[in-house]
């Protein structure tokens, strides 16, 4: 009962010392993993029956949303969720494959803002990703059960912010990010993409995220 | 620099930083490996089966010199077609394609060759009865942690009498294996990573076009047959191979596709000898007789697919998937069973046998309705000898240690050879084989 008292009061000390904040953003997205990349090019390499190629996961596009808590004294701190999207695409005559990446990004967030229209913050959190197939369109089913790889980590990453417009409570700003996902335990992404396992990658995945995109930001 | 000027900058640079790596890393993004390769040297590949046919043609792709170098006077090894036997052409080798996850998937996908899933329900000859259902499930051989035994001790184990031998011999059979001599443990270890699907598929036409039509005529011209390799000289820069009537070939890359009965019974002499290591490997290795025998009948009255015959553990119904008014009743005889037909030493003896058995579990209707029969017996091809490979109690990690190069100049390819879960299949084979190239490609690199 002590515990659960003492944590109340430590939220309700948080919540009235700290005012509030919430932000959501899209951006663009530039995405690079080593080991995703294996997996296309062995792709590619070993099926010299398809003409066109299968992208790489490069380009792709982000939504965040994010609550904080700010006081007047420089350092913010909060959470953020962001979910961003990637697509690998081979057309070829009567045959269309596509990889669909998702990822989700849980980010203790540790934001350092004074006066100056310009802040930066630092995420650290959990990284989760889900590579699926999709063939003609289809959802590219073995057995009856969608093809998939599910992927679980961890994500660090820096933030840089120009607050360039700030109307009473509402802040838009540009920003540009730069993370790094250090180890992504996803053991079956060879197996979507190339139908082999650990023939030519590990079961792990790093994965560079360089973003560039335009927040939004609202005093509670 | 002030604080708000360090900020400042800090963000130009950072918006630099953002834009320049991303079109630096995207130059340096290859979609495919070894785009640039470059290798003038020549590669020979032993053998004009899947794998070797698959090498070939990537090769070919990437303007690599090779050629394929095949014992026999025909291509394709395990695969083969019979056209005068039915009313539609019949895969005399491999002819079921494993899975939906697979480069041949792909291939089969990109080029629209129309497959049938294969439903065919499964009963069992047992007790004397033709049963739909067991009373206890024989397929127990797919779980965790089994002991490193046979089949056969791990069914005792498991409670299973003497009356479900023979179907516990036919899903050996499935590995082309026999019941006692396949290891439940590696043999499991080895399905982990079979990540192809479960379901089966049968061409309206035969496999053996798919890689023959797709994949065979590609390199057709660069195979030269009834060239059985007796030795490797792998001592100097230039690989000397030697035919068994004497002829050399030179090469700086080879890649040896042959059987893994082939390599067991040391039938091509390396020089230097490989190492002990891989010899052990080899050894290590089960690769049992195998046969098909396809029997005609005048009509149907046969189940699509029984397991639990003594002289042959599974028949299936081979026109499943087909256009056809023919019956034809598929034989797929393995392991230990293989090896008693075999012993028997004619076609006839080896159908009167088949017959005998289709007429105790159906009542005397094979034999009054029997038309012809086709036996192709894997056992007796001498390039051959055998179904495919199968990991034996005590396998560990021989089949790694039989893939792996030797001194980055003979590489090894073929069923046997794939390490990733899709040996015993035509798709494991084309895996292997590019996967030699790939190795060959990566020691240019070096």
């Amino acid at each position: 009962m002590r515990t659960i008292v003492f944590l109340i009061w430590i939220l309700s000390f948080g919540l009235t010392s700290w005012a509030q904040r919430i932000s959501g953003g899209l951006s663009y997205h530039y995405f690079y993993s080593k080991q995703l990349d294996r997996s296309i090019q062995l792709y590619n390499f070993n099926r010299p029956f398809l003409e066109n190629k299968q992208s790489l996961f490069t380009h792709g596009a982000s939504i965040d949303a994010g609550y904080l808590f700010t006081n007047e004294k420089g350092w913010n701190h909060g959470i953020n969720c962001t979910y961003s999207f990637f697509g690998s695409e081979g057309d070829n005559t009567d045959y269309l494959n596509r990889f669909h990446l998702h990822q989700i990004n849980l980010n203790y967030v540790l934001r350092f803002a004074q006066e100056s229209p310009f802040f930066g913050e630092v995420q650290l959190g959990i990284a989760s990703s889900s590579l699926f197939r999709r063939v003609d369109g289809e959802p590219f089913l073995i057995d009856d059960s969608r093809s998939k790889s599910l992927g679980i980590g961890g994500n660090i990453g820096l933030k840089l912010a120009y607050s360039a417009v700030n109307r009473n409570k509402h802040h838009l700003l540009p920003f540009v990010y730069a993370g790094f996902a250090p180890y992504i335990y996803a053991p079956k992404n060879e197996a979507v993409i190339n139908a082999t396992q650990e023939l030519y990658t590990k079961n792990y995945m790093n994965a560079l995220h360089l973003r560039l995109g335009l927040a939004y930001e609202l005093d509670l | 620099m002030n604080r708000r000027d360090f900020l400042k900058y800090t963000s130009l640079f950072s918006i630099g930083g953002i834009l320049m790596p991303s079109a630096v890393l995207n130059g340096c993004r290859k979609e495919s490996l070894h785009e640039d390769i470059q290798f003038d040297g020549k590669v020979i590949i032993v053998g004009a089966g899947a794998a070797g046919l698959y090498a070939g043609y990537l090769l070919k792709s990437k303007g690599i010199d090779f050629s394929i170098l095949e014992a026999s006077g025909t291509h394709g090894g395990r695969m083969g077609k019979l056209n005068s036997f039915a009313d539609y052409p019949i895969d005399t080798g491999a002819q079921w394609m494993h899975g939906r996850n697979s480069i041949i998937a792909d291939l089969v996908r990109s080029k629209n060759i129309q497959t049938t899933l294969d439903e065919s329900e499964l009963s069992f000859w047992f007790n004397n009865q033709v049963v739909a259902e067991l009373p206890k499930d024989p397929f127990i051989f797919e779980a965790d942690n089994l002991p490193d035994v046979s089949f056969k001790d791990h069914a005792h184990q498991q409670g299973f009498g003497s009356e479900y031998d023979n179907i516990v011999e036919a899903i050996a059979g499935d590995q082309g294996a026999s019941a006692s001599t396949i290891s439940a443990y590696w043999n499991s270890k080895d399905e982990e990573n079979w990540v192809s699907g479960d379901e089966d598929f049968k061409f309206a036409k035969t496999y053996f076009d798919v890689i023959d039509t797709y994949i065979a005529q590609e390199v057709i011209s660069q195979v030269q047959f009834n060239t059985p390799i007796a030795a490797i000289d792998y001592s100097s820069d230039k690989i000397i191979l030697t035919d068994s009537g004497g002829n050399t070939y030179t090469a700086d890359k080879v890649i040896v596709t042959v059987p893994i009965s082939i390599l067991k019974l040391n039938e091509i002499a390396f020089t230097p000898a490989l190492p002990a290591e891989k010899t052990a490997a080899f050894a290590k290795f089960g690769m049992g007789p195998g046969m098909k025998v396809f029997l005609k009948f005048s009509t149907k009255f046969y189940a699509n697919m029984l397991y639990g015959g003594s002289v042959c553990g599974a028949y299936a119904d081979d026109t499943v998937g087909k256009t056809t008014s023919d019956h034809v009743l598929l034989a797929f005889v393995m392991g230990d069973q293989a090896a008693n037909l075999h012993a028997l030493g004619s076609d006839s003896a080896i159908t009167n046998a088949l017959l005998q058995e289709l007429d105790t579990i159906y009542g005397g209707q094979a034999t009054a309705n029997f038309i012809a029969s086709s036996v192709h017996d894997y056992t007796a091809k001498p390039f051959i000898k055998g179904a495919y490979g199968y990991s034996t109690v005590g396998m560990g990690d021989a089949r790694k240690i039989a893939a792996q190069p030797v001194a980055d100049k003979v590489f090894f390819a073929g069923e046997a050879m794939n390490v990733t879960g899709h040996h015993q299949t035509v798709q494991g084979a084309v895996e292997s084989g590019y996967k030699a190239v790939l190795d060959i490609f990566e020691s240019v690199r070096k």
